[in-house]
């Protein structure tokens, strides 16, 4: 495995060690190497040896990730490996959970989320976040749900609120459907489209990262492949990292995929790379068990 | 054509309702239990509405579990034994309740006469015939009590209620025990609480708002704990939706949380009222008295439909118990009529 380290510009990879973040280096290497003229928006995410407990159980160990900007990296792995643990870590949504707890860093625009003086409120603003169910706001209408977020944050948008609504419900791919009826109470909305709603009303905020945890392992194919679309599209203007059950759904809407693995202990990560070199030729054989279906 | 015609004839068959035919076993063995009944309690010594009820539930338990048993074995047999037990059991329970109602219309009907709502009794005595006086004091009174105590007892409920469920602080187990013990005080008990504390210690008197005190000291444990349970239904991902798109915590609870437990906060509410409307013994301290119409809240005694029904009590006339059960109606009455209109009010944005 060469390093590739040496090329790369778009990232700050000083401090990552070579021989433990050699795949992902390769990882954020081709996305900077992207054409240029179609440079991504968004920002490029770094976590750096992040451990995580839930009391004293180790739920996670070691995990260096980079993400670099305008990319979708798939987390992939059995139940119980740790990659939901993960995700949330990057939002700082794990330290809602009571009695959690981390160690290491991760750097959005290369400043650590977890510093001590950081307001945690202005973070989850630039890193956006969909749950596995979808969750719209059961008191509010359809409009009211989209711009929730400006409300909540406090925070107004240099556009007017209209523009916004037809924006982001558009980018989420659910305009057409709602249009008609803004004023509804999203509660009647089918399961897909409220989790479109749920993608539009991150979008409200723009952040620069957008976490998806499952977000299609509550839904029917149909409404799957939607998100999927949604997925594509918002790709070129932010950086995604979704955590997949589905391995079709990773190889279909992932630049990059990391392969998670628990071994009875705290879960880690075994491999990342360009999705295609992960489905097609792993390094790991652990990865290559799982991707071609012989466990999990 | 004529293959969807002859299946637009089929009318629904199924779920096989009881024909009445099928009925007639059954209730030819209820009319023998009922006549085996009779019987027996005409030749042995039983006697009274005990002896019958209980032997007839006996028999007519006994005599479908036969029925039942002779069709389809024993574990129908056992099925309806366990029916007809819980039967017995729901109305043994509506029973109370439907007595308690219909005795309060028939003797409160009496009082009911539209003058009531107009006149107090500044002029007339409990004695004086029904003809004359009202209770329009009374009910003003009662609203009056209602409507401060729930104005003290709410927000220091359900910030109670936030602090035990969302911030879920260090001070948590102490609160939720006093919350505890604090619903097993016996109402007097706070009468005389705010009595001692308040009207022996300075120089107030009893008011409509010293008589809500100790309202709002019974209506706190109520709401609060019936606030605690439905804001822990409001699912966690809402929160985190909340938190996740860069809201405090605070702005969360404010704007998710409350209003998703909007219909349940209107429950407690309705909970809480309905835990202090009828209380008298902490009014009899608290509450001075008054035989008229009282606007002022903080000075002057006050009436409350439970002290109009406690006074017509003591007066001990005829016609005073006649104004205690009127009372009653009429408490009834407007308890059922807050609920429906809380009810209304708070579903009628929330579809």
């Amino acid at each position: 495995m060469s390093n590739v380290n040496d090329e790369n510009n778009g990232e700050d990879m000083s401090t990552t060690s070579p021989s433990k973040n050699s795949l992902s280096s390769v990882a954020a290497s081709h996305a900077a190497n992207r054409q240029p003229g179609n440079a991504p928006l968004g920002s490029g995410l770094e976590a750096r040896g992040i451990h995580a407990w839930f009391g004293k159980h180790h739920a996670l160990a070691d995990v260096s990730l980079d993400f670099a900007a305008g990319t979708v990296t798939a987390l992939i792995g059995p139940s119980g490996c740790g990659k939901s643990t993960f995700i949330r870590t990057l939002n700082r949504m794990h330290e809602f959970i009571p009695s959690a707890a981390m160690a290491g860093e991760v750097l959005l625009d290369g400043k650590d989320i977890y510093e001590s003086g950081v307001d945690v409120t202005k973070i989850r603003l630039q890193i956006g976040m969909v749950f596995q169910k979808p969750n719209p706001f059961p008191s509010m209408t359809i409009g009211q749900n989209v711009l929730s977020g400006l409300k909540l944050a406090q925070i107004k948008s240099p556009k007017s609120n209209d523009d916004l609504l037809e924006e982001c419900l558009t980018r989420s791919g659910l305009w057409s459907e709602v249009k008609d009826r803004l004023g509804a109470h999203a509660g009647g909305l089918s399961g897909g489209q409220q989790q479109r709603l749920c993608i539009a009303r991150s979008l409200a905020v723009n952040p620069k990262v957008l976490l998806m945890d499952e977000p299609c392992s509550a839904l029917d194919p149909g409404s799957t492949l939607r998100i999927e679309d949604t997925i594509g599209q918002l790709a070129k203007t932010m950086t995604i990292i979704i955590v997949t059950h589905n391995m079709q759904q990773a190889a279909r809407v992932s630049d990059y995929t990391a392969f998670f693995l628990s071994d009875g202990g705290p879960g880690q990560m075994i491999e990342v790379g360009p999705t295609n070199e992960i489905f097609s030729r792993p390094k790991d054989e652990r990865t290559e068990n799982y991707v071609s279906g012989r466990f999990g | 054509m004529t293959t969807l015609d002859s299946t637009l004839k089929v009318k629904p068959t199924k779920p096989w309702k009881t024909t009445k035919r099928q009925l007639i076993p059954s209730t030819a063995l209820l009319l023998a239990a009922a006549i085996a009944t009779y019987v027996i309690v005409a030749v042995t010594p039983m006697k009274g509405k005990l002896a019958y009820a209980l032997l007839f539930f006996i028999f007519g338990t006994g005599f479908l579990a036969a029925l039942s048993y002779s069709k389809r074995g024993k574990s129908a047999a056992k099925d309806t034994i366990a029916a007809s037990v819980m039967l017995t059991g729901g109305i043994l329970v509506f029973l109370p309740v439907v007595s308690l109602v219909i005795t309060t219309i028939v003797k409160g009907s009496k009082g009911l006469r539209p003058q009531i709502f107009t006149n107090t009794m500044e002029t007339t005595s409990y004695s004086d015939p029904l003809t004359s006086g009202g209770l329009l004091h009374a009910i003003l009174g009662t609203l009056f009590l209602i409507l401060i105590a729930t104005v003290i007892s709410l927000p220091l409920s359900v910030l109670t209620a936030l602090y035990l469920t969302e911030i879920k602080g260090k001070a948590s187990g102490l609160i939720q025990f006093l919350i505890q013990a604090m619903s097993g005080v016996p109402s007097v008990v706070a009468g005389i609480f705010i009595y001692a504390a308040l009207l022996l210690t300075t120089n107030l008197r009893g008011s409509t708002i010293i008589g809500a005190l100790p309202l709002a000291i019974l209506m706190i444990p109520t709401v609060t704990r019936t606030a605690q349970e439905v804001l822990l239904l409001v699912p966690n991902e809402l929160r985190e939706a909340g938190l996740a798109l860069g809201a405090t915590q605070w702005k969360t609870v404010a704007t998710i949380v409350v209003p998703a437990a909007r219909n349940g906060l209107i429950t407690a509410v309705i909970l809480g009222v309905a835990r202090i409307a009828g209380e008298t013994a902490p009014l009899l301290f608290t509450l001075g008295t008054a035989d008229k119409i009282n606007w002022n809240i903080f000075s002057g005694g006050q009436n409350a439909l439970p002290y109009y029904v406690w006074s017509g009590l003591i007066d001990g006339t005829e016609s005073g118990l006649a104004r205690s059960w009127t009372g009653i109606l009429v408490l009834l009455i407007l308890v059922l009529l807050l609920f429906v209109s809380a009810r209304l009010f708070g579903s009628r944005k929330v579809k």
